[in-house]
């Protein structure tokens, strides 16, 4: 039996939900191993029945969000968190570990809704059977997803770094460019893609697990970085991951 | 007539979330509200403190399927901040990928999200013969996907444009296959012109003004001057002009040009840039495009674009030169206003910049800008070509969702943001 699935979004780029379309060579043969029950980026008719899978990218970022994230988790047996958004919360998390009178300079009436609902991944409200990590995620490990579950095999994903993959492809180390790069610190399954495209990693696919971030800090501020910068950039995309886990030993707060 | 509530809780086939209500009262409307349920995700503040060299990382997760436009419009105005004055061949490769992503977003829109609207479907996959039709979308969209991947590295939130140029050039053996793939495509694009040509649209006339950008020595893409039937203005001057308010409900920010609603889009640029079209694209927009002002249109302006972008891009691949910055003299402090066209419209990114940090920034998506336009033009489709020949709640609501999908509304992009003081 095919596996019945969905694709929903709640707040967010939609960047993953393209990033499955654009498998532009795979998509049908994708389609029909599928049975896609529900896709309202592309298709009117949403069949509320019961999902075996719903990919759902997004963060959660409003009571809407809250009440769909809900509504969705009821309605499948296996939630697969799809994309950073929905991992981590990602860059619109950066907003947690700012000062809030960045944001009081509003000429807006309604400045309540600023402190509405903070930036949290969905696993914060509801569980969460799978993780696919990225912004976006990498095209193949999707494909890769979707025929282990169509396969009834249960789904991997690497934790060890970004390197191992950057230095299979020879690249220069970007560390050694004098970059925050960090690679060492995430997880890898990326293939290394923005490395070999002469861009730093920005640490999209959350950390992996046994980083050491106090030798990588000091490391880089041994190379000359600033903490600020260095927190910053780490933050970026996993700014709620990062809290949960060393929560006020990293002084997250940002000052300025 | 009579009295009805249509409440559409959530839009299909656009990209983000949105509700619509209307109120009508004796055949007449009372009231019609466009509200947009995104989140907000305060970009403007979240880039604040950041180094400027970080901003395209950033902003370019404003949107998906419009990232490469964020990415150039953050180092357009990043650039002009810190006084960086980029070469003529890294220009020409940041309007590449920019028509890659045209060509990728408007393939996606016309025939993923707009097509089921005219041929009585759900979706297009539900379409029993129309394999011709999908093969058709996923070779257009493969070949400005691969554009974007070539020159940007990724096809969503590429990596390789960056403040100062770019982080590698492409290899040979890339820009001919791209070479080879525009040319098979571009039969591909005459069949979608055709195809969207011979849908049927209502005939509708919009109000507002229809802005874009417009240049004299090419269609205006990155570089020009905002320009309608009667406004000209330079982008550093974008604020005598546009102005930005909050809506009652809804978390968008929405525009007013002079006070009053305007339309930015394809059908604005083709109105504003007839001239400067290339002659096969010339000639079906002089041939389908009669009622300028006809909102439906905007996807026959999509489709015809299409094709400009492939026979503007297979000249300048013929003839560009790839090189990528050597000096880097920059200034630490600065103010810069970047105007620039991407797919749904013009996109305005501004910064100001002290020691090399951002302190200041707004962000001035197409949607936001088309909000208005779209809540009033909505009332005015309606009135004069809907409420009077259809009855039925269903049939409204139809007509209702497929007039905004005509815009290519991206509310994620309009979501973005707040409102800061700019001293």
């Amino acid at each position: 039996m095919k596996p019945k699935i969905g694709f929903f979004a709640l707040t967010g780029c939609f960047g993953c939900l393209l990033s499955f379309l654009f498998n532009e060579r795979e998509l049908k043969k994708l389609i029909k191993i599928i049975d896609l029950k529900a896709f309202p980026f592309i298709n009117s008719h949403i069949n509320k029945n019961k999902f075996d899978f719903i990919f759902l990218e997004g963060l959660v970022a409003s009571k809407e969000d809250i009440e769909n994230v809900k509504k969705i988790r009821n309605m499948c047996k296996y939630l697969v968190a799809y994309g950073t958004c929905a991992c981590t919360a990602s860059v619109p998390a950066i907003r947690n570990f700012k000062n809030k009178h960045i944001f009081s300079k509003l000429k807006h009436k309604k400045i309540e809704r600023l402190h509405d609902t903070p930036p949290y991944p969905i696993s914060k409200y509801v569980k969460v059977e799978y993780f696919l990590p990225g912004c976006p995620p990498y095209e193949e490990h999707v494909v890769k997803f979707i025929k282990d579950i169509v396969l009834e095999k249960e789904p991997r994903i690497t934790t060890n770094p970004v390197c191992f993959e950057c230095r299979k492809n020879g690249n220069v180390c970007f560390l050694e460019k004098n970059t925050i790069c960090l690679g060492p610190i995430t997880k890898g399954g990326c293939n290394a893609i923005c490395i070999n495209n002469g861009f730093e990693c920005f640490g999209c696919r959350g950390l992996t697990g046994d980083e050491n971030i106090d030798a990588f800090i000091n490391l880089m501020m041994d190379k000359g970085f600033k903490r600020e910068d260095i927190i910053n950039r780490i933050i970026t995309f996993i700014g709620n991951e990062i809290s949960e886990k060393y929560g006020d030993k990293l002084r997250l707060l940002n000052k300025s | 007539m009579r009295s009805m509530e249509i409440n559409l809780d959530y839009l299909t086939r656009v990209e983000g979330h949105s509700a619509i209500e209307v109120s009508i009262r004796n055949g007449e409307i009372k009231h019609c509200k466009l509200i947009i349920t995104e989140g907000s995700r305060y970009f403007e503040g979240i880039v604040k403190g950041r180094l400027f060299e970080e901003m395209p990382e950033i902003t370019s997760r404003i949107c998906g399927i419009c990232s490469c436009g964020h990415v150039v419009a953050s180092i357009k105005a990043v650039e002009k901040a810190i006084g960086f004055n980029t070469s003529e061949d890294v220009w020409d490769m940041r309007k590449i990928l920019t028509y890659g992503e045209r060509i990728r977003s408007h393939t996606a829109h016309l025939y993923f999200l707009a097509l089921p609207d005219y041929i009585n479907k759900d979706s297009i996959l539900d379409l029993k013969n129309g394999k011709e039709e999908v093969d058709r979308a996923l070779r257009l969209i493969e070949l400005g996907n691969n554009i974007v991947r070539i020159f940007g590295g990724r096809d969503i939130h590429p990596v390789k444009a960056q403040i100062f140029g770019f982080r590698g050039i492409p290899k040979n053996r890339d820009v001919k296959n791209i070479i080879k793939n525009l040319k098979v495509c571009r039969e591909d694009a005459i069949k979608c012109v055709e195809l969207f040509s011979e849908l049927n649209y209502p005939d509708f006339k919009a109000s507002g003004t229809f802005l874009s950008l417009h240049s004299e020595k090419e269609f205006a893409t990155l570089q020009g001057i905002l320009t309608s039937e009667k406004i000209r203005f330079k982008e550093e001057r974008y604020r005598e002009f546009i102005r930005e308010m909050f809506t009652e409900h809804g978390n968008a920010k929405f525009s007013v040009l002079n006070g009053k609603e305007f339309f930015v889009g394809a059908l604005a640029r083709l109105n504003n840039n007839f001239k400067m079209l290339k002659e096969d694209s010339m000639a079906f927009a002089k041939r389908f495009i009669r009622n300028k002002k006809n909102i439906f249109l905007n996807n026959i302006a999509q489709a015809i674009e299409i094709l400009h972008c492939i026979d503007e891009l297979i000249e300048m691949l013929d003839r560009i030169e790839f090189n990528t910055n050597v000096e880097k003299n920059f200034k630490k402090n600065g103010n810069g206003i970047a105007a620039i066209e991407v797919p749904r419209g013009t996109l305005w990114h501004e910064y100001r910049i002290e020691n090399c940090r951002v302190v200041e920034a707004n962000i001035i998506t197409p949607t936001a800008q088309n909000y208005l336009h779209m809540e009033r033009n909505l009332v005015k489709y309606l009135n004069d070509c809907v409420l009077e020949n259809v009855n039925k709640k269903e049939y409204i609501k139809f007509e209702i969702e497929r007039f905004i999908r005509a815009y290519d509304p991206c509310f994620s992009c309009s979501a973005h943001a707040i409102t800061i003081k700019f001293l």
